[in-house]
């Protein structure tokens, strides 16, 4: 995006917000605090003729640090916002479209009325691609009752509520029940996770949301607080904590690409090309079951060089697997 | 110190000038903005003006050039055409763009749409004035992301951003057999399923849609154009990416296995009902399991979907599917694995 549009875009932002905080216009904006200082600075040297005083853009803060309030001046004829570009444009049809396959009806509904209000109110080839363009960014649906939860789950972290989960832990291979206060849900690898403080565990954990069998949201109102630590949108936390273990698996030639190609450059992952075409993968080994499912299903071509006991685990798993299918 | 202006600030002072002169402006008026008002020869500072409204209309401003007396040209801005007008947005339709906004830009996160995406939202935010935001700017509640897995990031990126500005790029690609080839495309949408991003695009030399599997795109990956700074290519009005690769959530095609069903015990039945419930058919049973049906899957992703679920499933139908999916199992435990050592 041109930097013109980006300043023009955060000039108008402010001129109709006058009075807005630090902290809030960060919020709303996607900028950081010390970003929006920057491009302060840049603004206040724009003007128009014949640049007295009061032609040029002035701010001062009021108040300290990210509470200072932004009073921002002479900037009237920026008021109004620009057209759209067209890739802004775009980018914002995509990113409802995206959102609302996540979405539960009553917002799926609004969306819809906001990029009808919107098609109507742009104009040029910003109206155009509104309106007319096809999906960008095609994900699968997602159930309703997993949107529904979504929503459960938002509005407990908006009224800081406690939750009851009935989880089934793919670690432990079992359903179990656990108070958490929640933080935020996070897609990450087009899974959607709960991440907040397990009281069971006395420690933050992301919680796959399709895994949580029944949500109760009690009366019980939290103060607790994430971590600052975390890194807050990436989904670390997934891979934090000691691996229990180096996973190590040879595969054969034939499927030896594919496994380059997806995990070469998964976080803590290294591949080792072997002379006759194999290929050694080694990963921090965090959850055996899940070891055991994606090594078993490369079934004959995929072996585990280490640890030795997975091997064991993996031979148990498959043979349930074929029971369960003599059974039937 | 005029001629130093970076240049946005200079085009800034330029669209100022342009709004506030509601009848518009002569050169003579624009050489007294600052930026142009330099001491270099006038023809290279009205160069530089030429260079900026190009770059302005290319934002989509519209800038008309009328000659006055037949010699004077006046610049005008059309306000009509290149403002927001206001937008009355309901509480519940600003606390909803809001939580859109801060879905996708907050955190740090760069994501193919992040840059954009924040200069529209800011933009409908002036543009509903101060209303425009909630009365209490709450924290985010949802991230959403659109990456997949972490060796697509850096091209999923660089392939959304094109997508999103309407560029051409082109990339070496490597087929399934190994071999591989220098591509030119025009994306024309993405498509997730289990496994990752495709990229839907015109491929330039073959004049047709052809689809891509991120992960096997290699670098570079580049604008085939890059001089250029406009859109290059549009997309038939309405296209679905879908129309030319599937997102069934297990694949679909011609290798593919048809009317597959699968038993799901008690214990796990309730996951796969919080994934596909309304979107395949399944039955559930009276001790809590349930069947699920799925009008296609490709064997490969989904056993690697069933695996998550140790021994609690068992394929009905087909019987094709069944046994192929047995015997790859047992090739896993048979100790002579196909070709591994």
């Amino acid at each position: 995006m041109s930097e013109l549009s980006e300043l023009s875009s955060l000039l108008s932002f402010l001129a109709a917000n006058r009075g807005i905080s630090l902290r809030d216009a960060a919020r709303a904006t996607g900028l950081r605090v010390d970003q929006i200082c920057r491009r302060l600075e840049v603004l206040s040297f724009c003007g128009v003729p014949p640049y007295s005083p009061h032609d040029y853009v002035s701010y001062r803060l009021v108040g300290h640090g990210d509470d200072a309030v932004i009073d921002l001046q002479y900037a009237q004829h920026f008021a109004r916002p620009l057209n759209f570009t067209p890739g802004e444009a775009l980018a914002l049809k995509y990113a409802l479209e995206h959102f609302a396959g996540g979405a539960d009806e009553e917002s799926v509904g609004l969306l819809a009325e906001l990029q009808e209000m919107l098609a109507n109110a742009l104009h040029g080839r910003a109206r155009e691609l509104m309106a007319r363009t096809g999906r960008g960014f095609v994900v699968p649906r997602k159930a309703k009752v997993m949107r529904e939860m979504l929503q459960t789950l938002q509005d407990a972290i908006d009224r800081r509520r406690a939750c009851e989960l009935e989880y089934f832990s793919s670690h432990r291979a079992r359903l179990s029940s656990r108070r958490v206060y929640p933080f935020q849900v996070v897609e990450h690898d087009a899974a959607f996770y709960l991440y907040g403080w397990c009281e069971t565990a006395q420690a933050t954990r992301h919680f796959r949301l399709e895994r949580i069998r029944e949500v109760r949201v009690t009366d019980q109102r939290y103060d607790r607080r994430p971590p600052p630590s975390r890194k807050s949108g990436r989904m670390a936390g997934l891979f934090e904590g000691k691996p229990g273990d180096s996973l190590q698996v040879r595969f054969a030639p034939e499927v030896a690409r594919e496994v380059q190609n997806d995990w070469a450059s998964a976080p803590g992952a290294k591949v080792q090309a072997g002379r006759d075409g194999s290929l050694l993968l080694t990963l921090p080994l965090y959850n055996p079951h899940w070891a055991v499912g994606f090594v078993a299903s490369f079934g004959p071509f995929a072996r585990i060089v280490q640890p030795r006991w997975l091997s064991a685990e993996l031979a148990a798993t498959v043979r349930s697997i074929l029971q369960s299918h003599k059974q039937g | 110190m005029a001629e130093k202006l970076r240049a946005s600030e200079r085009q800034l002072n330029l669209l100022g000038a342009l709004l506030k002169a509601r009848d518009g402006l002569l050169w003579q008026n624009i050489a007294n903005v600052e930026g142009y008002n330099d001491k270099l020869p006038e023809r290279s500072r009205q160069k530089r003006f030429e260079r900026d409204l190009h770059d302005l209309r290319a934002q989509g401003l519209v800038v008309s050039r009328d000659l006055e007396d037949g010699a004077r040209a006046r610049y005008t801005l059309d306000r009509a055409a290149c403002l927001m007008p206001a937008l009355n947005l309901r509480p519940e339709q600003r606390l909803l763009m809001f939580q859109v906004g801060s879905a996708y830009l907050r955190d740090g996160e760069e994501g193919p749409l992040s840059s954009l995406l924040s200069s529209a939202l800011l933009k409908l935010q002036a543009g509903a004035g101060r209303e425009g935001l909630p009365a209490v700017v709450p924290p985010s509640l949802v991230r959403r992301s659109l990456r997949r897995r972490p060796a697509e990031a850096g091209v999923l990126q660089e392939i959304g951003a094109a997508l999103v500005t309407r560029r051409h790029i082109k990339f070496r690609y490597e087929a399934p057999d190994g071999k591989t080839s220098t591509r030119t495309v025009a994306p024309w949408g993405m498509v997730s399923r289990r496994g990752g991003w495709y990229l839907v695009a015109r491929d330039l030399d073959r004049g047709a849609p052809r689809t891509y599997r991120l992960s096997r795109i290699r670098a570079p990956l580049a604008l085939a154009w890059p001089d250029r700074d406009a859109p290059e290519y549009d997309i038939p009005d309405g296209f679905d990416p879908e129309v030319v690769f599937s997102s069934e959530a297990f694949g679909a095609g011609e290798n593919s296995f048809r009317n597959v069903q699968i038993r799901f015990d008690p214990q796990v039945a309730f996951i796969v009902r919080n994934e596909f419930e309304g979107i395949y058919r399944l039955d559930a049973h009276s001790d809590g399991g349930a069947t699920l049906h799925l009008p296609q899957a490709y064997a490969g992703e989904l056993l690697r979907y069933l695996c998550e679920f140790g021994g609690h499933w068992r394929i009905l139908r087909p019987a094709e599917l069944r046994q192929h999916v047995m015997a790859h199992l047992k090739g896993a435990i048979s100790g002579k694995s196909g070709g591994v050592a």
